[in-house]
């Protein structure tokens, strides 16, 4: 409820760092998942270019309002296609086992659910009067917690997971 | 029911916001549903695979297996039947030279042993051939089959002729065997079965593909009767050209020549190993 305590530039600049904070550690994830090396490298100069965008809002800015909504609409979209990018290259490599058992889908899939029920929000929370905008509010509050729930059932099937420790090169002589 | 709570929407924006989330979310589920139900149908289709895959490696396995049996019970006749009485036989000569003195039947007795000892080198020779051709192992495919075509050709049964065009660069002793022991398969097969009256083979190269093709006017098989009796628990003369195929890496085509006249088998050979 950060979002709605009154005008300020400061409440603009946290929340500005906040979403390149949160940004940065979604696109760390999908980095990790990610395998396919033309991929990687998309994600990796889309977020660079990113990056360099939200400190140029932050010092170029004269934001009136203070909630950065083209940042966080910007970075949804992105972190979306990104998840997209992830299930693209899951389908495409030989599968082994069911998706839903391994825990990395569910970090996506808490992401996906998180950003797509909030990007409507982000993108016109602005426009919205204050009263109205704290109702909407809610979807936000609803999908973190959607959020949280999927990665405690990614880190659930982590610890249940037995590790299988990879063959040495000596080993596989 | 959050979402319900926040109608009635007090303006267009609203509106949207609601129908824009909630056709996100119905994407996002669509996606999963999808992206799930892709792979369950995947992965339920690579099971159906692996276990055909399995089913026709026992076949193959069994068949092998068979075939040794059979051949170690050919093997096993033939020393039972021929070379045992051949060896009694000289054992009894022996042994009638222990009690009669006479020199003359001692002598008599020794010249008979010393045949029946040749026809049993002679017979022991013919076993060892049928296992190994020496021809192959000492001159080569090449050697090899056309001397198995002038065997047939030269027993008046049939008109077999052979003609390597191209086998200057020599495959590995190890596919040489495998080729001919396919060819004697096939042969073996259209003398039983196809009452033909010739047998043609041609050898050529098809870049590093060694290439063979035997024709004849019998009755044969095309490539989809030969599918289908690979995957039959008959036809372990067939199964065994599959599995010594899947061994030299090769392909066997078996079709009717365009004119309808002829039958005819192609078998392609890599000359260069490919990896697995």
């Amino acid at each position: 409820m950060y979002v709605f305590r009154g005008n300020n530039l400061g409440g603009y600049l946290v929340l500005s760092i906040f979403t390149a904070i949160e940004y940065v550690c979604f696109v760390l994830v999908i980095i990790f998942l990610l395998q396919n090396k033309s991929l990687l490298k998309v994600v990796k100069l889309t977020s660079l270019a990113f990056i360099i965008f939200c400190l140029l809002s932050l010092t170029l800015s004269n934001n009136k309002f203070h909630f950065d909504s083209v940042q966080s609409s910007i970075s949804s979209l992105l972190i979306i296609i990104f998840c997209i990018f992830y299930f693209y290259e899951k389908l495409n490599e030989p599968q082994l086992q069911f998706i839903y058992s391994e825990f990395h889908f569910w970090i996506i899939l808490g992401f996906l659910i998180y950003l797509s029920a909030t990007l409507f929000l982000y993108v016109y929370v602005t426009s919205l009067p204050e009263l109205i905008a704290r109702k909407f509010w809610v979807i936000n509050s609803f999908s973190n917690i959607l959020k949280n729930v999927l990665f405690s059932i990614a880190i659930i099937i982590y610890i249940k997971t037995p590790i299988t420790k990879k063959p040495s090169k000596f080993t596989s002589i | 029911m959050f979402f319900l709570q926040i109608t009635p929407p007090p303006s267009g924006i609203s509106t949207e916001i609601f129908i824009g989330t909630m056709g996100m979310v119905v994407l996002v589920i669509g996606l999963i549903v999808f992206i799930i139900v892709h792979q369950r149908k995947v992965l339920r289709y690579q099971m159906e695979l692996q276990t055909l895959e399995q089913a026709q490696q026992k076949l193959l396995l069994n068949a092998s297996i068979r075939l040794q049996e059979e051949e170690r019970q050919r093997i096993a006749a033939d020393l039972h039947d021929d070379a045992g009485p051949l060896l009694a036989t000289v054992r009894l000569y022996l042994t009638e030279n222990l009690v009669n003195q006479d020199k003359a039947t001692q002598l008599q007795a020794i010249f008979q042993t010393r045949q029946i000892l040749d026809d049993t080198i002679q017979l022991i020779r013919n076993i060892s051939h049928s296992l190994m051709p020496p021809t192959l192992k000492n001159f080569g495919l090449e050697s090899a089959i056309n001397d198995l075509f002038q065997k047939i050709s030269g027993s008046g049964a049939m008109n077999a002729s052979s003609r390597f065009h191209d086998y200057k660069e020599r495959l590995t002793s190890e596919k040489e065997l495998i080729v001919f022991r396919i060819i004697q398969e096939l042969i073996n097969n259209i003398l039983k079965h196809s009452h033909s009256s010739f047998i043609h083979l041609t050898q050529n190269m098809h870049g590093s593909n060694f290439i063979i093709r035997v024709h004849h006017d019998g009755k044969g098989i095309v490539q989809a009767d030969f599918e289908r009796l690979t995957k039959s628990k008959s036809g372990l003369g067939l199964k065994n050209i599959t599995s010594r195929l899947k061994v030299a890496q090769g392909k066997i085509n078996f079709e009717k020549d365009p004119s309808q006249t002829y039958y005819k088998v192609t078998i392609e050979i890599p000359n260069e190993e490919h990896p697995d």
